[in-house]
């Protein structure tokens, strides 16, 4: 059943892959390729500053509006922030994206490219994308400061449970180790 | 001689003639070889074919299974030109296709070795059906191998390559599904096997003929550069960008 479902997974896939790209490319007309000027220029990609972030994700504004500020400013203020989190992350997704398509029509008129080097690439912006997706999802459902408690709250739950499955596996160990007291008995 | 049922079949032979037609008329059967000698060989079987459907009914079962499997290697001649066409005056990307090609053949001498250890070597083809499928297989990862790359490197392509793949791939995928269909479901399955297969050719085979109607090649190639240092430098900037860019969103969380 797996290998009927992997062939017909495969099947799907090759139509769906085929389809979206002929209708992709017919939509978009294919970009030229870079010169050495262009690639020069665009090596200089540069993200949103970092004090955004500390301004966007600071727990004191929040904890000053929520201790001083009536619940209809409140409620505006979690608004805004979630707004403006939301504009930071599509804006770092955006220049993340562009040095992406800028070094892809470099590279394709490069004849040394290196398998690794481009598998890296692929699948570093692979991970920043799904990052940045996931960070947005929380961001939008619990608002900067929930999406940061979150995130705090999962990776104190994961440490927790490493440090017991270390202890339990120690113990496991142990246990091995230690000679069985009734076989020693009974002869 | 007239049946309903022959009709998709006379449909699909007129097109197949009509794409030939207008390769020898517009002189650029050359420039696709491969291409039109599987639409050639394609044409010449189902006329033989229908021949022997009413000369010799059992020696066109045998006719017909031999030359299915002529036609599958003709296939993978298919995507082997668009691999050629596309990718040629693309020297990186031709490195790169030659990794995951290799890549491919990995996974199927694993997937052999498994199937010999396990004991099921005969079941790769125990059946035609079978035999089939696994071809459509490795064709299926051919297809996706070079749309992958063509896609990620947004290499252009004219619209006469773009229909060749478009529609081959198309008919691989789908040729996949109802292959296995078949096998898993047995006999219950041959019915809808003998509907969606000749309607999903003659699909093919229309966005063959209006894809291939007239010549137009694939845009030239940007000149290759020997930029192998900006490339170098590139790689490792794009690399710096996205570590950042990493840091910067894990600082959102810590």
């Amino acid at each position: 059943m797996t290998t009927v479902g992997l062939f017909i997974a495969l099947g799907v896939v090759v139509v769906a892959a085929v389809l979206f790209w002929v209708f992709w490319t017919g939509r978009k007309p294919a970009e030229p390729g870079c010169d050495r000027g262009e690639a020069a220029g665009g090596a200089a990609v540069v993200l949103p500053p970092l004090y955004l972030i500390d301004r966007i994700f600071a727990a004191e504004d929040f904890r000053f509006v929520f201790t001083n500020a009536p619940p209809q400013v409140q409620r505006l203020f979690v608004e805004e922030r979630k707004a403006l989190a939301l504009l930071w992350l599509a804006e770092t997704r955006g220049k993340v994206r562009e040095a992406f398509v800028l070094y892809r029509r470099v590279a394709r008129r490069c004849a040394g490219l290196q398998f690794s080097v481009e598998g890296r690439i692929a699948l570093k912006y692979v991970l920043i994308e799904a990052l940045a997706l996931i960070l947005a999802a929380l961001v939008w459902l619990w608002g900067p400061l929930g999406a940061r408690r979150i995130v705090g709250y999962s990776a104190a739950l994961a440490e927790e449970l490493a440090v017991l499955a270390a202890r339990a596996s120690v113990e496991l160990r142990s246990c091995a180790l230690r000679p069985t007291a009734t076989v020693a008995t009974n002869e | 001689m007239w049946s309903v049922s022959f009709v998709p079949w006379w449909m699909s032979n007129v097109m197949l003639g009509l794409l030939l037609y207008r390769a020898v008329r517009g002189r650029f059967a050359r420039d696709y070889p491969l291409f039109y000698l599987y639409v050639a060989a394609v044409l010449v079987r189902e006329l033989v074919s229908f021949y022997l459907y009413f000369a010799d009914p059992g020696a066109r079962q045998i006719f017909y299974w031999y030359t299915e499997f002529v036609l599958l290697a003709l296939g993978c001649s298919i995507i082997w030109e668009v691999y050629g066409k596309v990718l040629g005056n693309y020297l990186g990307a031709w490195r790169i296709a030659r990794h995951l090609l290799g890549i491919i053949y990995v996974l199927l001498s694993a997937w052999v070795l498994a199937a010999t250890v396990g004991g099921s070597l005969s079941s790769l083809g125990r059946t035609t059906v079978v035999l089939q499928r696994n071809l459509r297989c490795i064709q299926a990862l051919l297809v996706l191998g070079v749309v992958i790359l063509v896609a990620y490197y947004t290499i252009p392509v004219g619209r006469n390559v773009k229909g060749i793949l478009g529609g081959y791939g198309a008919f691989v995928g789908t040729n996949l599904v109802t292959l296995t269909l078949r096998d898993h479901l047995g006999r219950q399955f041959q019915l809808w096997w003998q509907l969606i297969d000749p309607m999903m050719y003659n699909i093919v085979l229309l966005v063959w003929c209006a894809s291939l109607w007239s010549y137009q090649p694939n845009p030239t190639a940007e000149k290759a550069v020997q930029i192998e240092d900006d490339y170098e430098a590139l790689a490792r900037q794009t690399e710096k960008v996205m570590g950042k860019a990493r840091d910067y969103l894990l600082s959102v969380v810590r």
